[in-house]
């Protein structure tokens, strides 16, 4: 057996060691080169995976500026559509070369990666950076210096090895995103499309929007351009005035209420302290909401104090459904445009009623009265469901202690425990109480399995007698063989006892027993 | 230094390596007389060894484990011992027990008497058989190498190894071996069904009139002197750094724990798992005719090595996840040191 020399002694020879390092620094250089390359292949792939997604910047913005120019009136976008398909097209080009140039030149190589390349490459089991590392050292072991020695035919081998090029291919541009190409054409061809729009007419149908009471504040007339005529003003003017009137009958419609403009305005001038649906009739359908409830509470009942007193009272309900025919006659009137409806109806709804037939008028109503029935049926199906699936606080009852035994305050038995665990009929089929063998746990299945159909056939018949020969008991002969154990009960000791104190009394015998 | 010596220290380096290799495959060959196939089994049995570690076999009756740590020992030529374990066995059955001998002078005097766990090689038959009092008993000598009964503390003899055997299948009446116990074992490793050409191997061998004579390729000394050759490999700082990483990566919410560790291990390996990839690296190193461990050499012990050391959880027990699939998820995530894809 050959005995390893002593470690820890210098192995490697000055000489190698520079001449290592060299083809190592050679090796290095290369690796190096290549992974260059590498970098910028792969910085130009996750910079293509990005292209679509940054073609829509540009045409974000330019809808967005688009958008923004048509609502407040300045001109946000002054570049012209043939410099905004240039930006659409060159931005994405701009950030794959940014980006590609950005990433290959922070690239930082680490030379351990540059050697490790070339042992992955070529399969040499990390012998060159394994000899790369024991080169450096000063007093190598026994085996990092055969490691090294070993190494070198493979860095040779490596030096002159070609590394399998690395293709840099055009930069793909995945599929999936092709979308976002698509998606940027349109946003392009709609902000096109919504530059030709006119401003003036765009402002008047924001305002016509954006009004908040039933007073105009005359925003269009100070976006309308200087060029409108007279005429056109006038024009404008009254179809504004048109689309007020349709406007305040729209906003009062969950109260079924046509107001005028002039009956609105002269409330608002004249009563601060008139009712809130006036102050409510807003242009937003929040406050349509608020306005319609405001009304109805001028005009009778809401619809919530009506939940509230089905709620309260149940027995009522059949006194409400006999003047269910009245109610339905209010409704009638109300939507005929009459004050005092119960504010129920939806001021779509209303409003279409204004402008209807009047065959539609009576159509309509029934509509209205179908659709408000079913959804009472709804509100009486919930509170039913409410109310089974909620049990009574007052049929609450504390769950039965578990403990069989006496407990620690008194040596009492819990009477009440059943091993149960609680107020429900069936002891539990797992854990403690399941168990406790003192306590019966009842079959869960209950009855009898079915059978199946079963069909009985009778028929009368006459017994009819047959021959039998007889046997004469002396002939039977005995029994040669054994005939097996034969059971025999033994008594218990007391009734032993018993039946030989009668046999011995019989007999005249005293009984000793009794003595 | 010069060039003369440089070359001489390689070329003692390569003769321990050859010789390593040489014992290797002589012991291999041997114990192929008795044991048909299982290649990769008397391969970690051997490898444990050789570096200093513990074996636990694990497979159902009839392959063969007893006999493979029978045939071991007589090729190695060690003394052996087999424990078969049951659950009645206590701590004294197989350490040793004080006991009252008659003396010469006529008297009497309490001696200890060594029990089977005294001994180079020893066969811990079924050790899930035995109650975890007596699985603890083993705790001291497989890794402090002694055993202490009463105020007497024993120092077990080098080359020390146990390899014990479990049958996977019959859980009734037996003690699954605590996680401190599995980390003491370098390896498990599984033995499975011999292939069909394996068979008629099998019955040619053991059906025969012909009996098998293992002879003794080896001893005390020389395992000694080939341990002392695997520690020597060299190990390059990629290895041990891709080491650690696998180790890292069996620990839940670590910094290179996989998605399925997460999930599924409660307990990751500990640092022993680290120790035992590195010893089991350098003899891979040396086997392929290598002076410094390779993270390919890592990567073919990881399995056996680091296996019985993830405890886990009941999401994997209940979805049937095994510990080996773990591992080559791990295996599949764990990036090389200074790979640059």
């Amino acid at each position: 057996m050959n005995s390893l020399p002593t470690l820890r002694m210098p192995m490697i020879d000055d000489a190698t060691r520079t001449e290592v390092k060299a083809e190592l620094d050679q090796l290095a250089a290369r690796g190096a080169s290549y992974l260059r390359r590498f970098a910028f292949k792969t910085s130009l792939e996750d910079a293509s995976r990005h292209f679509f997604a940054v073609s829509l910047v540009v045409p974000s913005i330019y809808l967005l500026a688009t958008l923004a120019s048509l609502f407040a009136g300045n001109n946000y976008w002054t570049y012209g559509f043939g410099w905004t398909l240039v930006a659409c097209l060159l931005v994405p080009f701009v950030y794959l070369a940014l980006a590609t140039a950005a990433r290959a030149l922070t690239y930082r190589h680490d030379r351990r990666a540059t050697l490790a390349l070339f042992d992955r490459e070529l399969g040499y089991r990390d012998r060159i950076q394994a000899a790369d590392e024991f080169a450096s050292l000063k007093s190598p072991s026994l085996f990092q210096a055969a490691a090294v020695s070993d190494a070198r035919s493979f860095i040779s081998q490596a030096i002159e090895t070609p590394l399998e090029p690395i293709q840099i291919a055009q930069p793909k541009l995945y599929l999936k995103n092709w979308h976002q190409g698509l998606v940027a054409s349109v946003l392009l061809l709609v902000g096109a499309l919504l530059t030709g729009v006119s401003l003036p007419q765009a402002a008047a149908s924001a305002t016509t929007e954006d009004a908040d009471d039933g007073l105009y504040v005359s925003a269009a007339e100070e976006i309308q351009p200087k060029e409108t005529t007279r005429d056109d003003r006038e024009k404008d003017s009254s179809s504004r005035r048109a689309d007020e009137e349709m406007f305040a009958a729209y906003v009062n419609s969950d109260a079924l209420i046509f107001v005028p403009l002039s009956e609105r305005q002269e409330d608002r001038r004249g009563t601060s302290n008139s009712t809130p649906s006036a102050a409510g009739a807003s242009a937003s359908l929040a406050k349509q909401s608020q306005s319609g409830n405001a009304n109805s509470e001028a005009s009778g009942k809401t619809a919530d104090e009506f939940k509230a007193q089905r709620a309260k009272k149940p027995d009522a309900q059949s006194e409400e459904k006999q003047k269910d025919p009245e109610r339905r006659d209010q409704r009638n009137e109300t939507s005929a445009g009459i004050p005092g409806g119960t504010g129920a109806s939806s001021g779509s709804r209303m409003s279409a009623s204004q402008t209807e037939s009047p065959d539609n008028k009576a159509s309509i109503p029934a509509m209205e009265d179908e659709m408000l029935d079913e959804a009472e049926d709804e509100e009486d199906e919930e509170q039913d469901a409410q109310a089974a699936s909620k049990p009574l606080i007052s049929q609450r009852k504390a769950p039965v202690d578990r403990n069989l035994s006496p407990s620690a305050d008194s040596n009492e038995e819990n009477e009440e425990a059943n091993g149960r665990g609680g107020p429900g009929g069936l002891k539990k089929t797992r854990g403690v109480a399941a168990m406790l063998l003192g306590v019966p746990m009842p079959d869960q299945l209950q009855g009898q399995i079915n059978q199946g159909r079963m069909k009985v056939q009778r028929e009368r018949d006459e017994p009819t007698a047959k021959d039998a020969a007889s046997v004469t008991a002396e002939f039977r002969g005995r029994i040669d063989q054994s005939v097996g154990s034969i059971p025999h009960h033994s008594m218990a000791l007391s009734m032993q006892q018993v039946v030989k104190n009668y046999f011995l009394q019989k007999r005249g015998v005293v009984n000793f027993t009794d003595e | 230094m010069s060039e003369t010596s440089n070359e001489t220290a390689v070329e003692s380096a390569q003769a321990g390596a050859t010789r390593f290799k040489e014992v290797f495959d002589d012991v291999k060959t041997e114990v192929g007389k008795m044991i048909v196939g299982q290649h990769h089994v008397v391969d970690g049995v051997l490898t444990a060894l050789l570096t200093g570690g513990h074996v636990l076999l694990e497979g159902v009756p009839g392959l063969g484990k007893t006999m493979l740590v029978k045939a071991l020992s007589d090729a190695v030529n060690l003394e052996f011992s087999r424990i078969q374990f049951t659950p009645d066995m206590m701590p004294a059955d197989i350490q040793g027990t004080m006991v009252l001998m008659e003396a010469e002078s006529g008297g009497h005097e309490l001696t200890f008497q060594q029990g089977p766990l005294v001994a180079n090689l020893v066969l811990a038959d079924e050790i899930n058989r035995a109650t975890p009092k007596t699985q603890s008993a083993l705790l001291e000598a497989m890794q402090e190498r002694q055993i202490t009964v009463g105020n007497r503390t024993l120092a077990l003899e080098e080359p020390y190894c146990v390899m014990a055997t479990q049958n996977p299948v019959e859980q009734e009446g037996t003690y699954p071996l605590p996680e401190a116990q599995l980390d003491r074992f370098l390896f498990k490793l599984l033995v499975g069904y011999p292939g069909e050409d394996e068979y008629t191997e099998i019955i040619d061998r053991t059906t025969g009139a012909d009996t098998v004579e293992i002879s003794h390729v080896a001893d005390n000394e020389s395992i000694l002197e080939l341990r002392e050759t695997a520690r020597a490999v060299a190990v390059p700082e990629v290895a041990k750094t891709y080491a650690i990483r696998l180790v890292i990566a069996t620990q839940p919410d670590s910094t290179y724990a996989p998605a399925g560790i997460n999930d599924y291990v409660a307990l990751g390996s500990s640092p022993r798992g680290v120790q035992g990839l590195m010893l089991a690296g350098k003899v891979q190193a040396l086997l392929n005719g290598r002076f410094a461990v390779s993270t390919d050499d890592i990567k073919a012990v990881v399995l056996p090595v680091l296996r019985h050391r993830l405890v886990l959880n009941f999401q994997a027990q209940a979805n049937n996840i095994s510990p080996d699939e773990l591992l080559t998820d791990v295996l599949g995530s764990v990036k090389l040191p200074h790979s640059v894809s």
